[in-house]
């Protein structure tokens, strides 16, 4: 039995005047009483925790649906045994989200034959053929996960040969997975054909049989194979994607509940562009990317926060902060901001203490899922078109100008 | 003094080990006073190891130390002056001491140079010669403004003998005297002299005497905790502390192993510092009475049990396994919080359970039961049965 549904919730039509696909959606849980509102950013969490952050810390506008990647979990398969599941094994209790790729870290060719596909870690490829990632789901026991795929269709190197494959296989890795009823409930469906629109367009006339037969199990699907994921993925132009995901959303129509979703390392200005495609939930590795790399989130997410000289975004670990006596982002209400200093955030970097990734991922956890809340109030008070302006213009005044 | 007011509470009818209250006069210590023995954790840089002062005080830390030679150079004394000293500097409203900077500077700087002026050294960043004065150190940390401070000191090893030590000795006590003449805030903050005198009884018994004349509100026990041997070591804490007031707080530098705070308490200490307790924690140790488990063995892929299932951490609290911890440790960063989390809290509730202990008059029958779980099956060391055997406990 499905122990997560999700459902959209109809806007006034007036929003329609940028035409564009944005919407609200509540993601509800059987099992904990707590609704999540979407679009929403998940939380990155890799074995079991929050890079360089305890769970103490977590700030409290932090939506806590946890995004833990596979491939942070396949070293533990041994310690997993007979402790029932992941999130007792952790000392979990929010929900948990198994994509099967993590979006921080890049994927190398070659990695999937016709009975096994790969998972990829800072430590390199983690091999895992369809009776290995069925027994890790099942000692997981993940809320949601995402079923093996395919997926190796780097952008300019795939033939058609490779994007034969990448369908074969994908579908073959689903089927299993959906043949098994003990890990049937809850999947989010990997839709495969990398930037080819035709190959896409196959592979989700192969499989939407599955989805009608199986809807109450399916919660989404989540748009893969359009990169390779890691780090280059930040500057992805995702508007490039969109006659993709629209014909794609044309097709899935009749299926209002369908969840969508996509890896990425997900800049708020792409924020904006996925929100008016249409995605629900989105990886929240970018946090965990840029915190880092030292880089505070600064741009201005709502009307109470003055506006800003930093830009929407700044590296910290710059000489001009040596001295800073001010916040992080001056009117942030985040812990981190309101008890410590610029220049204090320096000094634990040039003296390389950990305490500084802590304090950095703190005031951009609190900052990007600020943002996150904004957008749902914008798209539910109808100031959409002007909020999207907003963030992008701070993103890429150039850019929107021509629009 | 207005600046640290210390008061013994309980007194062991056994040992030498005493209860008191520490308090300081700076309204930061809001969190109440320090109980005695205290351990306090060392956050070198301004920062313990990615935890949060909200996070340390939750876990019963109320003093923490810093270390004036790294301070001095990063963030430097300029930047810590605008920014009204290192308390807010770092958001920590609890206690805190600095050292001199003088021991850094000899065990850290290979081309350092004791002069009566003071410690020569070339920097290591910009290889500029410096000289570390007694003026000079009691200047910077009257600008980082810790609630207690210590006197620069000739520092030797605690392994060698002969004319040197006497030489260091007698000059760290001239030191001393420029400390106090330069100490520029002695209503905020308290300046600990050092008794000094590596192994050798008499030096140290001289020591001791001449610091007790310049009636100053706490002293250390300096010069161990260098690779001594343990028999020598109990015996100069102990020849120290006879020495020394008993109405006011005495620290013993630079030691933190669990046996040797119960010992050392038992031979009147009251204040301990060392790093072992987070820096073990940073290579995926755990702390526990028995002695330390690395979670990185294999053998703890399987074990289902907490680090200790008498701890109140957060971590055992939250239900972290040994086998879980096993696979985050030397991975993730945040293991090195969690197991800070644990070890900080270990030492803790180390303290507290020998304050309790001192409190109900069974320190004793603690001590007894403290070495049987920490040397197990094996024979426990003379030193151990010596020192305790001094404060009159038979093992
Ligand atoms: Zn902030
Ligand atoms: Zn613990």
């Amino acid at each position: 039995m499905a122990t997560m549904s999700f459902k959209t919730i109809s806007l006034s039509s007036s929003i329609a005047t940028t035409a564009n696909t944005a919407r609200l959606g509540e993601l509800a849980f059987s099992t904990i009483p707590k609704i999540i509102e979407t679009p929403a950013a998940m939380l990155y969490v890799r074995s079991g925790v929050v890079p360089d952050v305890t769970y103490d810390l977590i700030p409290d506008n932090v939506t806590r649906l946890f995004e833990i990647p596979l491939g942070s979990l396949v070293d533990s398969m041994k310690n997993l045994e007979h402790t029932g599941s992941y999130g007792s094994f952790a000392r979990i209790t929010d929900p948990i989200y198994c994509p099967f790729h993590d979006s921080l870290v890049e994927l190398r060719p070659g990695g999937s034959g016709n009975m096994y596909s790969s998972v990829w870690t800072k430590a390199g490829r983690q091999e895992l053929n369809i009776d290995r990632f069925k027994k890790l789901i099942k000692l997981i026991q993940p809320s949601v996960y995402e079923p093996m795929f395919d997926g190796d269709t780097p952008i300019d190197k795939t033939t058609e040969k490779r994007l034969v494959k990448d369908r074969e296989r994908s579908r073959r890795f689903l089927e299993s997975s959906l043949g098994d009823k003990t890990i049937l409930s809850n999947t989010i469906i990997a839709l495969v054909g990398g930037q080819d629109k035709r190959h896409r367009q196959i592979y989700l006339n192969d499989i939407l049989s599955h989805i009608s037969n199986n809807e109450n199990n399916i919660l989404g699907v989540s748009f893969e194979g359009f990169h390779s994921y890691g780090p280059s993925t930040e500057n992805i132009d995702l508007n490039s994607l969109k006659p993709i995901i629209e014909e794609t959303q044309t097709k899935l129509v009749d299926y209002k509940n369908i969840l969508f979703t996509m890896p990425l390392l997900w800049r708020p200005d792409n924020v904006i562009h996925g929100v008016d495609l249409g995605l629900d939930l989105f990886s929240g590795a970018y946090v965990a990317h840029i915190s880092d790399r030292l880089i505070i989130l600064s741009f201005r997410y709502n009307d109470r926060m003055s506006s800003n000289t930093l830009g929407a975004e700044y590296n910290i670990n710059s000489k001009q902060y040596a001295n800073g006596k001010q916040s992080l982002v001056v009117d942030c209400d985040c812990y981190t901001c309101k008890n410590y200093t610029q220049a204090y955030v320096y000094h634990l970097i040039q003296t390389k203490e950990l305490l500084s990734r802590t304090l950095i991922t703190i005031h951009n956890l609190y900052h990007y899922h600020g943002f996150f809340q904004q957008i749902r109030e914008n798209l539910k008070a109808n100031t959409w078109n002007d909020y999207r302006i907003m963030i992008l213009k701070q993103y890429a005044i150039e850019q929107e100008q021509k629009e | 003094s207005k600046a640290l007011n210390f008061q013994v509470t309980h007194i062991c009818n056994t040992t030498k080990a005493r209860v008191g209250c520490l308090k300081f006069g700076r309204n930061h210590t809001s969190r109440g006073p320090i109980e005695t023995p205290v351990f306090m954790p060392v956050g070198t840089q301004g920062t313990l190891k990615g935890l949060t002062p909200e996070q340390l005080h939750q876990l019963n830390c109320r003093i923490i130390l810093g270390n004036t030679y790294h301070l001095g150079h990063r963030p430097g004394p300029d930047l810590l002056k605008e920014m009204g000293g290192l308390h807010s500097f770092m958001h920590w409203d609890g206690g805190l001491l600095t050292d001199s900077g003088g021991f850094q500077m000899v065990s850290l700087v290979k081309l350092s140079e004791v002069t009566e002026e003071g410690v020569k050294f070339q920097s290591p960043h910009d290889q500029t010669e410096m000289l570390l004065t007694p003026e000079k150190s009691i200047e910077i940390q009257n600008i980082i403004g810790a609630d207690i401070m210590m006197q620069l000191d000739d520092v030797v090893s605690s392994t060698i003998s002969g004319p040197r030590v006497e030489e260091a000795m007698w000059r760290s006590l001239r030191w001393l005297d420029r400390c106090i003449s330069a100490h520029s805030r002695p209503d905020e903050q308290s300046l600990f002299p050092i008794v000094q005198g590596g192994l050798d009884e008499k030096l140290r018994e001289q020591s001791a005497k001449e610091i007790v004349k310049r009636n100053c509100p706490g002293y250390a026990i300096g010069g161990l905790s260098g690779g001594e041997d343990k028999d020598h070591f109990w015996r100069m804490v102990t020849l120290s502390t006879d020495h020394l007031p008993k109405d006011k707080p005495r620290y013993l530098m630079g030691v933190g192993f669990a046996i040797d705070l119960v010992v050392c308490s038992a031979l009147g200490c009251d204040m301990f510092d060392c790093v072992f307790p987070t820096r073990t924690a940073r290579f995926g140790c755990a702390l526990v009475d028995s002695g330390q488990l690395n979670l990185n063995k294999q053998i703890y892929e399987k074990d289902h049990r907490l680090i200790d299932d008498q701890c109140i951490c957060p971590v055992c609290k939250s239900g972290y396994t040994r086998s879980y911890l096993n696979t985050i440790v030397n991975k993730e960063t945040t293991a090195c919080h969690l197991l800070t989390i644990h070890n900080v809290s270990y030492q803790m509730r180390l303290m507290s359970r020998i304050r309790q202990a001192i409190i109900e008059q069974r320190f004793p029958d603690f001590i007894k039961e403290f070495v049987s779980i920490y040397c197990q099956d094996k024979d426990i060391p003379k030193w151990i049965m010596n020192s305790l055997k001094s404060v009159n406990i038979e093992l």
